[in-house]
């Protein structure tokens, strides 16, 4: 579904990301995993569009990303949900929620998908009249990941979406994530927490200073114990 | 004389506020400071004028041919000229809107000339008498003017899906374009929809104050303290900033000291920027 | 960011060229260029852009229009006057330009200023170099009052024309309410720049000397938005007589807002400025009418001059007319008279053009009351004050300012005394 070939990333003339190919069949969970500063954003946003500076080639569902706009990948069924959740903070829940449905695709059946997303996070609905920016922690990543879905993805990009929260929380938001996937939805994850992303993802890639180590799937971590020590603290 | 007075300070609150909103808008949706605010406000007046002066159209109704021309006027400025500033510094974004304003009046001293022109309609200077009271009737138009246009822009940013799209891309505009909102697009219509209030306001400026190439120099200082009080792009802000500073500006020019007048809303400013910096209706980045 | 640089830089570019088109040009007022060497070179320093720049525009063709007369009559001695222009819309421009003329083009006569602010930038720097300033218009006292040996006015100063309010008020206005001077209730109102100030000034002193009785004193910014609390004050205060001194936003807004609250004291005196300007009655209309102006003298009636000043006058009315629609007002006139006075009586007699000789010939001058267009005549003080610079008291009557006071210049009667309630 997506593939990205040699991608490099650079800001200014920093390099951010280097040389960098991965692969996302449709259905998947992937993890991209890193330390801080390893350039797991950045290459979200070279596949949202919030890069402009992206070498490389990007491919989605056949199609050459780099000819579509930022605003414009939304409408072909990518949905970048971003590090720090990044809610409007002054409009509602609900209008976050609205903004998330703003592509005229997903707008049509804005109706639906909200009662589906209201759903999913009940929470969501009790709170849907409160400025976004009075949201806890947990509640504000469900109203993201809530508004990225409004949009009807294809494939959801997700930062980070345990960054701040407490362990029963990130757990919950992890259930939701492998929910949402079973929906049908691809999933492009970026992860510092490596031992949740291990668990829930199907592949994933490790990045370091912006090259990729290695890409590994579940059972072929097994047999590789520095890997596995390095990045996921196991023995 | 105390009620007399406090209802004029409303009024030319109102009127301050409804001057300040375009600018107010577009500070807040573009984080762009328009100091060629004053000169656009100087177009929208000599509109108004001279579509009264040809075509015999009453400053009020002028507004049927001001607003659109504005409003692509607008366009044309946004497109052209301030898009190419949007995310530069704040240095070329200031040299860009100054020297607009600077080329804009000079073209009008150029083609219309120094000359200091009025409408006159008779309700310029007639009043409604209510028991003591009197009541200009150009400051009450414009006072009700003022208050629907506030609350029809007020809907249309609630309510409607690009109204949410411009609070939005206020807000946070790098989370917008994720959400599939074209930007660019929503900057062009938030400098439109700002050149339209300063088309309305102009309309009303007109029927009290003559129009020449620097009148926007007599309302643009007032616009930016009320801005800043108000809390940087936000519309109510505006409304009430106005009419706070008017309010206190004509109670010190009658109880105190008309010297004192224009200093005041400084001194209102300072004040608010001590105790809640973020100005009234603001809020902290 | 090139792109942008690029769009800056094309703004200020259009500015500078929008801001100073047509400066920077010798003209010869016969059209064509002068032979050089033997020509007389006067730099004029005027606002020919911004936001003086509609009288300052006038100022320069009244200049012109002095020097082209004397031209065409034989020059000075053979010699052709050339102006030079030079626009200086702000006190800045006005120092740059007047350094540029008397340091670059080594010109030692300047002419101007039009706007006070802009000649106390400018005289300061002409002082310096020992160049002869010729100021015919601009009116803040200071001006005359520093000491300096090279300025010459022939136009009155603010305070003058303050005070000629307050005279014209004790001696013209109360007997015709059948008030004494102490029964006159006055309010005193100025905007609050120097220039309202100084004339301000020269009213209270005035005023008091005639013990009028000052029942409202209040000064205000001419960039205020709204005048009603003055407006209620003086409703408070029931003055018969209100001397404002404003700019013509103000004025007018003054004149809009008393009605409004129908505030009509017996009689309203403005002091040049705003109430001159034909935009004030423009913008007025019927409210305009009867408004008096203490201003420097503009078309005075012919009884006010000799036969010499009489046919001059028509002569620059005719120049006048052939390019302009409307008709000179006070300030034009007194640049006019400015400029001839020193085309035909100054530098004739010049040898060196050096300001101290031309001193001298200033200082020598005695010219009658009444021997210019204007009313004026010409004897000048050590300070460079033209002692015999009148004021006139001008009304508003049918849409246009006519001189009624003093008699000998009035060309009609002062009419609608008290003013007319509002209808
Ligand atoms: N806008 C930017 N301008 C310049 N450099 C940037 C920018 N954004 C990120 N970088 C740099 O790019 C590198 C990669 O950053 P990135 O945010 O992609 O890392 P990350 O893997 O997401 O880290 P974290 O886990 O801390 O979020 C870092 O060195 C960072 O400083
Ligand atoms: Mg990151």
């Amino acid at each position: 579904m997506l593939k990205l070939k040699n991608v490099d990333v650079l800001y200014g003339k920093f390099m951010a990301v280097k040389q960098v190919s991965i692969n996302v069949k449709k259905g998947e969970i992937v993890a991209l995993i890193g330390s801080n500063g390893a350039g797991k954003s950045s290459l979200l946003k070279a596949v949202s569009g919030l890069c402009s500076s992206v070498k490389g080639e990007l491919i989605f569902e056949d199609q050459d990303l780099k000819s579509y706009k930022c605003h414009d990948r939304v409408c072909e069924g990518i949905i970048h949900v971003p590090e720090g959740r990044k809610l409007f903070p002054r409009l509602t829940v609900m209008e976050n929620l609205q903004m998330g449905a703003y592509s005229k695709k997903a707008r049509s059946s804005s109706k639906e998908t909200l009662a589906k997303i209201f759903q999913i996070f009940p929470r969501l609905e009790e709170r849907k009249n409160q400025l976004a920016y009075s949201l806890s922690g947990g509640e504000q990543q469900m109203c993201a990941i809530g508004r990225g879905l409004m949009s009807l993805p294809k494939l959801l990009l997700l930062d980070e979406p345990s960054l701040g929260l407490a362990p029963n929380l990130v757990k919950l938001v992890f259930d939701t994530v492998k929910a949402i996937n079973k929906e049908g939805i691809t999933i492009l994850l970026a992860e510092q927490n490596s031992t949740m992303s291990l668990k829930y993802s199907d592949r994933f890639y490790i990045l370091e200073s912006g090259n990729m180590v290695n890409e590994q799937s579940k059972d072929s971590l097994a047999s590789d114990a520095d890997i596995k020590k390095k990045y996921f603290g196991l023995a | 004389m105390f009620l007399q007075n406090l209802v004029n300070g409303i009024f030319v609150g109102a009127m301050y506020g409804l001057t300040a909103s375009g600018l107010s808008l577009i500070f807040g949706v573009l984080n762009i400071v328009n100091f060629a605010h004053g000169e656009f406000i100087m177009i929208g007046m000599y509109i108004t004028y001279f579509a009264g002066a040809l075509l015999g159209v009453n400053p009020i109704l002028s507004v049927l041919i001001s607003v659109p021309v504005m409003l692509i006027l607008g366009v044309l400025v946004e497109r052209f000229l301030i898009n190419r500033i949007i995310n530069s510094s704040d240095m070329a974004q200031i040299f860009l809107t100054v020297g607009l304003g600077l080329v804009l009046s000079n073209l009008a001293l150029i083609f219309i000339g120094g000359n200091y022109y009025s409408v006159r309609v008779g309700y310029a200077t007639e009043s409604l008498k209510l028991g003591s009271l009197l009541i200009g009737k150009a400051s009450f138009l414009t006072f009700i003017v003022t208050v629907i246009t506030f609350i029809v822009v007020s809907m249309m940013l609630k309510y409607t899906f690009i109204g949410k799209a411009i609070r939005a891309t206020s807000q946070d505009r790098t989370t917008a374009q994720l959400m599939g909102v074209n930007t660019g697009f929503i900057y062009t219509v938030a400098f439109g929809l700002g050149m339209v209030l300063v088309a309305i306001s102009a309309a009303l400026l007109t029927i009290m104050f003559p129009v020449y190439p620097n009148i926007g120099n007599h309302f643009v200082v007032i616009c930016f303290v009320i801005v800043v009080l108000g809390g940087l792009g936000s519309l109510p802000g505006a409304l009430v900033g106005g009419v706070i500073v008017g309010v206190i500006e004509i109670l010190c020019g009658y109880y105190f000291s008309m010297g004192w007048k224009d200093v005041v809303p400084f001194l209102v400013l300072i004040i608010c920027l001590l105790v809640r910096p973020q100005g009234i209706f603001g809020t902290r980045t | 960011m090139k792109k942008i640089w690029l769009t800056v830089l094309a703004a200020l570019l259009a500015v500078s060229l929008a801001g100073c088109g047509g400066s920077n040009k010798a003209e010869t007022t016969e059209g064509n260029q002068g032979d050089g060497g033997g020509d007389i070179k006067l730099g004029v320093i005027l606002p020919l852009s911004g936001n003086l720049a509609l009288l300052g525009n006038e100022i320069m063709d009244a200049i012109n229009i002095a020097a082209d007369m004397k031209n065409k009559s034989g020059g000075i001695n053979g010699k052709k006057i050339v102006t030079e222009r030079a626009d200086a819309p702000d006190p800045n421009a006005g120092s740059t330009q007047a350094n540029r003329l008397v340091n670059t083009e080594n010109i030692k006569m300047l002419m101007g200023t039009y706007s006070s602010g802009i000649a106390a930038a400018s005289v300061p720097v002409a002082m310096r170099a020992n160049a002869t300033y010729v100021e015919v218009n601009a009116v803040a006292d200071e001006i005359t009052g520093q000491g300096y040996k090279y300025i010459w006015r022939n136009v009155a100063t603010a305070s003058m024309m303050g005070s000629n309010a307050s005279k014209f008020a004790a001696e013209y206005i109360a007997p015709k309410l059948n008030l004494t001077p102490e029964k006159l209730k006055v309010a005193i109102i100025h905007e609050d720049s120097s220039w309202g100030t100084s004339v301000s000034n020269g009213v209270r002193t005035k005023a008091e000397e005639y013990n009028l009785n000052i029942v409202c004193d209040e000064s205000y910014s001419s960039k205020s938005t709204d005048l009603s609390p003055l407006i209620l004050k003086m409703t408070k205060a029931k003055p018969d007589v209100v001397i404002a001194s404003s700019y013509i936003a103000d004025a007018i807004l003054l004149q809009k807002q008393a009605k409004q609250f129908d505030f009509r004291p017996k009689a309203w005196i403005g002091t040049s400025a705003g109430h001159a300007l034909g935009d004030y009655a423009g913008s007025l209309g019927q409210d305009a009418e009867g408004i008096f102006v203490s201003d420097l003298p503009g078309i005075v009636s012919d009884n006010g001059l000799d036969k010499d000043a009489a046919q001059l006058k028509q002569e620059f009315l005719t120049a006048w007319k052939a390019s302009h629609e409307t008709v000179p007002s006070g300030v034009t006139f007194g640049a006019f008279c400015g400029a001839w006075t020193f085309f035909n009586d100054v530098l004739p007699q010049c040898k060196t053009f050096d300001a101290e000789e031309i001193r001298n010939i200033y200082l020598g001058l005695d010219i009658e009351l009444g021997s210019l267009p204007d009313g004026t005549g010409v004897k000048y003080g050590q300070n460079g004050q033209n002692e015999r610079a009148t004021i006139v008291v001008e009304q508003w009557q049918n849409g246009a300012l006519v001189a009624v006071w003093p008699d000998n210049y009035a060309a009609a009667q002062p009419a609608s005394l008290p003013l007319p309630a509002y209808k």
